[in-house]
């Protein structure tokens, strides 16, 4: 399968811009995604690749080749809709076959390369179905067997497993995970769903308004955010705003914070993920950096975590966010309305771009 | 369905019906004139009907305008269906309302103003005068029911086909049509339906010599008063079941129809 580029993309629908200057390298056998809130232009980006919108500027590269005037039917892609988007009056096998008979091939050759791909997504045994008679999952994988039959540079999914339950959706996600490391197929996934972006993907593209903010792998997005928007949309559950304190110290309020790294500018914003922050009953010890002393206001029991809201001391106006697994929580700190005191390590602030 | 439902659904039932089983009966009497109940039993009357030049000239002149009025309506309709649904461009809907509008202006004042339209362009021949006319009228029942398929169809069926490598025409050919297929021959039905039973338009665009059969109706029975009017009209209701049991059996009319 064949490289991805796209340089200085560019896409306004009237006076919104809905890709603003993207530019993404996909290297040959990658599983890229395009994650961001609905409206952030990650679907406009993928149907621009596909050639089903075109860009007002900047170029996308296949292979190395520019494509960006070429016509949809010549770009050679397979493409997956959160729609299945199955063609209703055909039967299973001619649905994947379909990509085939538009490049001539037939009989045989046609037959034996469809058998093939069904057998890929464990559907050998319904080629003579009509696709109403599947189900959501089993339709899902007939629309990824015809993408895939063409043997296309790049396989484009739309939030393909949006419409399915939760249960179905990962083992779609495990399915597809296989599928496109053994077939070695580039792959350019788009969906809102964090979670199922970092399961999936070798490196994940976060985008915001048109604009990619940061491309790193699912670790790198999730603990080390470089931006606001990141932090916030990977859900690390505290942005804090704040001041330049003493010597390489920070300030929000009354609290001290202390990075184990040294930012180039002295940041606005730190994230600190709620994972990372340890309950425990108050001290009444004086205040020191990296902790504090609050109040629990809540506790909301999720399962296997439990995420608890902190009314802050030292900030009154500020609620922290902590998040414990519910097995090995301390019982007499998580009590709501008990007095608290908070920590986290130096490594767990994030200072963030704004 | 409880007996109050049934009883409601039979007397709509029977309301609709009464006066096609009445035409029916009518057309078998065996006495001179219309008379209900009928007195005897006769086809004498359909013999009559089918043996005046009247009425098997202008029928076949009927036939002929529909089908071709229908062929020309529906290529024109499924463009202007399909760039409505899939086009984006400005006074979209005043175009659709446009369109559509032969529906809710009287046929009398469309009559009209087609004979001085016909009459300002010099289109003195009164087949394409009743050929356009009928275009006219029957294109707008098209385009509903082919923009009542189109906009049940999912755009990305024919993105998906469009990726895969079919040209815009294949794509069209292969996908779209297929899957609006019932949209257009329900289209065509009620086109010809539509143009065979028309008479404020004809009324304006006929001559002596050329004729539909309604205006051939219309004129028999201002100088006539017999019952071949009655098996003319039994006719009519026969060739019209056959054709909605036609496309019943061919797509399913209640597909066509409904959801």
């Amino acid at each position: 399968m064949a490289t991805v580029e796209l340089r200085d993309l560019a896409k306004s629908f009237g006076a919104a811009a809905a890709v603003d200057r993207v530019s993404l390298n996909v290297p040959s056998g990658a599983f890229v995604t395009l994650l961001g809130p609905s409206g952030c232009g990650k679907t406009t980006t993928l149907r621009a690749i596909a050639g089903l919108v075109e860009p007002d500027s900047g170029a996308i590269l296949l292979g190395g080749e520019d494509v960006t005037r070429a016509p949809i039917h010549r770009r050679d892609i397979g493409m997956v809709f959160q729609s299945h988007a199955l063609f209703p009056h055909m039967t299973v096998a001619a649905n994947v076959g379909f990509g085939l008979r538009m490049r001539g091939i037939g009989g045989a050759d046609r037959d034996a390369r469809v058998r093939e791909a069904l057998a890929l997504v464990r559907l050998e045994a319904f080629g003579d179905r009509f696709p109403a008679q599947l189900s959501g999952g089993q339709q899902q994988r007939v629309a990824l067997a015809r993408a895939l039959v063409i043997r296309p540079r790049v396989l484009l999914l739309d939030e393909p497993f949006g419409a399915l339950d939760r249960k179905l959706r990962e083992a779609m996600q495990q399915e597809l995970r296989e599928l496109t490391r053994r077939l070695g197929a580039t792959a350019i996934f788009v969906t809102h769903d964090q979670e199922e972006a970092m399961i999936l993907s070798d490196s994940v593209a976060v985008m915001n308004a048109g604009r990619i903010e940061q491309v790193d792998d699912p670790a790198g997005v999730f603990e080390r955010p470089r931006t606001r928007f990141v932090a916030d949309f990977m859900g690390m559950g505290n942005v804090l705003a704040v001041e330049a304190g003493a010597t390489g110290s920070m300030r929000h309020g009354g609290i001290e914070l202390r990075a184990d790294a040294d930012a180039a500018a002295p940041p606005r914003h730190v994230a600190i993920r709620a994972e990372r922050v340890a309950l425990r009953p108050a001290t009444g010890a004086p205040p020191e950096p990296n902790a504090a002393e609050g109040t629990l206001l809540d506790a909301v029991y999720h399962g296997s975590l439990t995420t608890g809201r902190v009314r802050l001391d030292a900030a009154p106006s500020t609620t922290m966010l902590v998040r414990e697994a519910s097995a090995t929580q301390d019982a007499a700190g998580w009590r709501v309305g008990a007095r608290v005191r908070l920590s986290w390590t130096a490594s767990a602030v994030r200072m963030l771009e704004d | 369905m409880t007996a109050l439902h049934r009883l409601v659904v039979a007397l709509v039932a029977a309301f609709i019906l009464a006066p096609i089983v009445v035409v029916v009966a009518v057309s078998l009497t065996d006495s001179p004139i219309p008379e209900f109940p009928p007195r005897g039993l006769t086809l004498r009357w359909y013999a009559h009907a089918l043996s005046e030049d009247v009425f098997t000239t202008s029928a076949l002149n009927s036939l002929w305008l529909a089908t071709i009025a229908t062929a020309l309506a529906t290529p024109l309709a499924l463009a202007a269906a399909y760039g409505l649904v899939r086009g984006r461009f400005r006074g979209r809907d005043a175009i659709q309302t446009l369109l559509l509008a032969p529906l809710v202006v009287p046929s009398l004042v469309i009559g009209l103003a087609i004979l001085l339209a016909f009459s300002g362009m010099g289109v003195r021949d009164v087949g394409a005068r009743l050929v356009g006319a009928h275009v006219l009228i029957t294109f707008p029942y098209m385009v509903r029911t082919i923009l009542a398929s189109l906009a049940r169809l999912d755009p990305a069926v024919e993105e998906v086909a469009r990726t895969l490598g079919a040209s815009a025409l294949r794509c069209f050919v292969l996908v779209t049509l297929p899957l609006v297929r019932p949209g257009v021959v329900a289209g065509m039905l009620f086109a010809f339906i539509v143009s065979f039973d028309n008479v404020s338009l004809s009324l304006f665009l006929t001559n002596a010599r050329t004729n539909t059969l309604p205006i051939a109706i219309l004129n028999y029975v201002e100088y006539n008063f017999d019952p071949s009017v009655a098996a003319i009209s039994t006719m009519l209701v026969a060739f019209s079941l056959g054709a909605a049991l036609l496309v019943e059996r061919l797509v399913g009319l209640r597909r066509v129809v409904g959801g």
